[in-house]
């Protein structure tokens, strides 16, 4: 039994179909990346994993129970969590209690609420904003903030929606190390959306690319890279030969 | 209603010894109910144009104007002291409602609405609902001391005639102001469809951002689809005035069910509310036949948060998920 | 923090007092008129302003509480306080059936609908006159049969002072419980459903099952305020359904602050004696007045301190009245 699977997946609105017969497997502990052109389907695909939308066909099999038709919570419960692309903090709410509403999830006291949410903002560095209503942190603090959220809840899956977009490079170092470390200390299984493709390379056992909701090419980085099919739905026709 | 107990308005075929007065019950009732259907219709038909005028502000500017109403009974009593004072035919001075109510209409959002809009990056419903109620109010009870409490009707040379059609009694201001608004409705489509201004109200309705990153003053359009609301219901206002009443509070019988009529019909269609309209025309007019007409209206509204749960968008509408 | 403690224990007490200091009934009418209100609208806060779910339906419960009472009372002699315990029971009944629909919309939708159903039931209860042995009087309006002295089996009292204190308890009991709420870990799902309902689900928050509890404690609240209401006033109409009377409850939280604790109080404290006022100056020939200058309030208001116009006054006395941070 495949940790996670997806199999023949189709989702669309209306007349467009956003998600394509789409297939795909991942092992426990792997970081898979997914890449493909603007508007290939890629958020589509995490809102459908995450029971945000509902799809017209196919199967989400997470540990062997399928996951369709099931509401957000309950998938979150089950052990997937995630991040959004467009950050969305409670904003109202303190950093430390951000964290603490999503413990809450598996913890129910108010004391280790407390102790595993400081421990979550000691590791992503957030601890000394643990107390600052949300609103008030920078565009980089919120997506980390976003992130021990989404760690609060303990997941085994965690599927991360471009974290890197709009970071420096010093960031962007910092968060592909936060992220080896929370497969290797945590052991989360992780499927990213990414565009930043130097992080892709150096960060991911395997990419899957998908163009116009369907995956055109699956492997190695070094290799996927260079598939013509993948270079072709990019950049278009004529470089598709390099 | 003696016919109701007879049968329910249905043809039976009968042997012909019982062909006698119960046949004439049964075809008074058919008539009758085929009558209380077109008078829906007619009637739905003007809810519908009403509607539409309010879909055009909810859809595009998406502004719950409760204020709706209010901006119609002006648009009523200016047609009626038209009528009165200066002997102008409801018909004929329509235009100049039309004309009054657009800049009514543009001055009211820019004065009211597009501070807030300006303010917030997401008008908070609740913001703008007390807003516009509150301007409903100020309107509304102005009216009351100005004109006082009375309801008014006007008699015009076709107030309560009727066309005889196949048998059929249909009121003449009916079915002319139905005629009228599908007329005017069929122009505005073209209107948004054709015309620079229109394709600009349909991307702004659309995609706020989008339309903006285009070069499209996104202002502009919202006072200009509050006018053009505003010039809606200056018309309407003149279709309704031969057979309707007016009186201060008329608005307030018209902006609920408007409400429900646009979300019925589908938000950003006017096919749809044009339709829904006369659905809920139908429903009361039949309606009415058997049970309390209040308790129509509560039926309405149970239907109407019946779709609400079953299909947000409506019968024919367009937003997406 | 001290003046966290001794602040509250001093209000109290003046308010405790206050009777005592201000002999003149028609004041105590209007103090009276000040905590219902704060009631009231201190119940649509926990939905409207801890849970950030901005219900224009909440007359529909205030319209339960009253009716049901005075219906137990007159038909059944029970207890108006007995019958205030089944009104809300009943209203939390009936929010579940409100909730259920409306929850599923959002923004415009979801006010839209939470104002039909008043509308439905308004409707209904103007409509409504025989039914069974039962004689709901539709637009006429019941009245509560009057009982001299002061009785607390038919919560009835000759001396307004025992009007005033119970208001008075109920208002301490609404904020204690408003207080708990939001310093519970259910207080932290209301407030994350409020900031952002998809984030809130994505980390395992059941929103409809929460948003549906919140109105059950709104709706409970809400339909003793109208026992209480009925009770003191003796008289009830399908008016009190009306959406006009949700729209004043709103106006009272939004200005004094949603979601704070003392911001219903504080709204009710000056908005009713405005409505008070205007009312009894210029109602009967020029109602209308009264009204306008409602909707200029709401719309000053809504254009200039939509987030009420106390919280900005608030950042500057944060140790007295914050809000959870």
């Amino acid at each position: 039994m495949a940790f996670f699977e997806i199999k023949a997946l189709q989702k669309q609105f209306g007349g467009l179909v956003a998600i394509r017969d789409l297939n795909m497997s991942i092992e426990q502990g792997e970081i898979v990346v997914l890449i493909g052109p603007n508007g290939a389907g890629k958020t589509t695909l995490f809102n459908v994993i995450t029971g945000v939308y509902v799809p017209k066909r196919g199967q989400i099999l997470f540990k062997g129970r399928n996951l369709v038709g099931m509401g957000p919570d309950k998938i979150c419960r089950r052990g997937i969590a995630r991040t959004f692309q467009i950050v969305k903090p409670f904003h109202t709410l303190t950093v430390l209690d951000n964290t603490k509403v999503a413990a809450f999830c598996r913890i129910k006291s108010h004391e280790k609420a407390t102790q595993t949410s400081i421990g979550i903002l000691q590791f992503l560095g957030l601890e000394d904003k643990a107390h600052i209503p949300a609103e008030h942190l920078t565009l980089t603090q919120k997506k980390k903030l976003e992130l021990a959220r989404a760690l609060a809840t303990q997941p085994q899956f965690l599927l991360l929606d471009e974290t890197l977009a709009g970071l420096n490079a010093t960031e962007i170092e910092s968060m592909i190390e936060t992220v080896r470390k929370i497969r290797e200390e945590k052991g989360v299984t992780i499927l990213a959306v990414e565009h930043v493709m130097r992080a892709v390379m150096k960060i991911s056992d395997r990419v899957v690319v998908i163009d116009q909701g369907h995956k055109i090419a699956e492997g190695p980085p070094e290799e996927v890279v260079r598939n013509p099919e993948v270079i072709k739905a990019y950049l278009g026709e004529e470089y598709g030969h390099t | 209603m003696g016919g109701a107990k007879v049968t329910k308005g249905r043809w039976r075929a009968k042997e012909p010894s019982k062909v006698h007065c119960t046949e004439r019950y049964e075809v008074a009732y058919v008539i009758g109910f085929i009558e209380a259907t077109i008078s829906g219709i007619l009637m739905g038909g003007l809810y519908g144009f009403i509607a539409v005028s309010l879909s055009l502000i909810f859809g595009v500017a998406k502004i719950v104007n409760f204020a709706h109403g209010a901006l119609f009974m002006v648009a009523m009593f200016l047609v009626y002291w038209i009528l009165v004072l200066l002997k102008v035919d409801p018909y004929l001075s329509s235009l100049i409602a039309a004309g009054f109510l657009f800049f009514f209409g543009y001055f009211f959002q820019r004065l009211f609405i597009e501070p807030i809009l300006r303010r917030e990056k997401e008008t908070a419903p609740l913001t703008v609902i007390l807003l516009t109620s509150g301007l409903m109010m100020i309107i509304e009870n102005v009216a009351l001391l100005l004109f006082g409490a009375d309801y008014r009707t006007v008699k015009t040379g076709y107030t309560g005639k009727v066309w005889e059609i196949a048998g059929l009694f249909i009121a003449q201001p009916r079915m002319i102001g139905f005629v009228l608004s599908l007329v005017l409705i069929l122009l505005l489509e073209l209107y948004l469809r054709k015309t620079n201004l229109g394709r600009a109200i349909r991307a702004t309705s659309q995609d706020r951002e989008a339309a903006r990153l285009m070069g499209i003053d996104d202002y502009r359009v919202y006072k200009i689809t509050f006018g053009v609301g505003g010039t809606m219901l200056g018309f309407a206002a003149a279709f309704l005035v031969p057979f309707y009443f007016v009186h201060p509070a008329v608005g307030e019988l018209f902006v609920l069910k408007s409400f429900v009529i646009v979300v019925l019909g589908g938000l950003g269609s006017i096919t749809g509310a044009f339709l829904a309209g006369i659905i809920v025309g139908i429903i009361e007019s039949l309606g009415a036949q058997f049970i309390n007409s209040a308790l129509v209206e509560s039926l309405i509204f149970i239907i109407f948060i019946g779709c609400l749960v079953v299909k947000p968008t409506g019968l024919l509408g367009k937003q997406r998920e | 923090m001290s003046w966290n403690r001794t602040f509250p224990a001093v209000a109290v007490s003046v308010a405790v007092l206050f009777p005592f200091v201000m002999r003149d009934p028609y004041f105590l009418h209007a103090a009276i008129t000040v905590l219902l209100f704060a009631f009231l609208a201190s119940s649509w806060n926990i939905i409207g302003g801890l849970a950030g779910q901005h219900s224009f339906g909440h007359s529909v419960f205030f319209g339960i509480g009253a009716y049901v009472s005075t219906i137990l009372f007159i038909y059944w002699n029970v207890p108006p306080f007995l019958g205030m315990i089944v009104g809300g029971i009943i209203a939390a009944i009936a929010s579940i059936g409100i909730g259920y629909p409306c929850f599923k919309l959002r923004g415009p939708y979801f006010a839209l609908s939470t104002l039909a159903f008043t509308e439905i039931f308004r409707i209904i209860a103007t409509t409504t006159e025989q039914v069974g042995p039962v004689d709901f009087k539709g637009a006429a309006g019941i009245l509560i049969p009057f009982r001299p002295g002061n009785s607390f089996v038919n919560f009835q009292f000759a001396e307004k002072a025992y009007y005033y204190y119970i208001i008075l308890a109920m208002l301490i009991l609404i904020l204690f419980i408003h207080n708990w709420i939001e310093k519970s870990r259910w207080g932290l799902y209301l407030a994350a459903i409020r900031d952002n309902e998809d984030a809130a689900r994505s980390i395992g928050i059941n929103a409809r099952r929460f948003k549906i509890l919140a109105l059950m404690i709104s709706a409970f609240f809400g339909a003793m305020a109208g026992t209480f209401y009925a009770q003191f006033f003796l008289y009830i109409e399908p008016i009190l359904f009306s959406s006009a009377l949700s729209i004043e409850i709103l106006l009272i939280a939004i200005v004094g602050g949603a979601g704070t604790l003392m911001g219903p109080f504080l709204g009710s404290l000056i908005l009713t004696p405005i409505s008070e006022l205007t009312r009894t100056y210029l109602g009967g020939t020029y109602a209308g007045v009264q009204l306008i200058i409602y909707g200029g309030v709401l719309v000053a208001v809504m254009m200039f301190a939509p987030q009420g116009i106390i919280p900005p006054l608030a950042k500057r006395y944060r140790k007295l009245f914050e809000r959870r941070a």
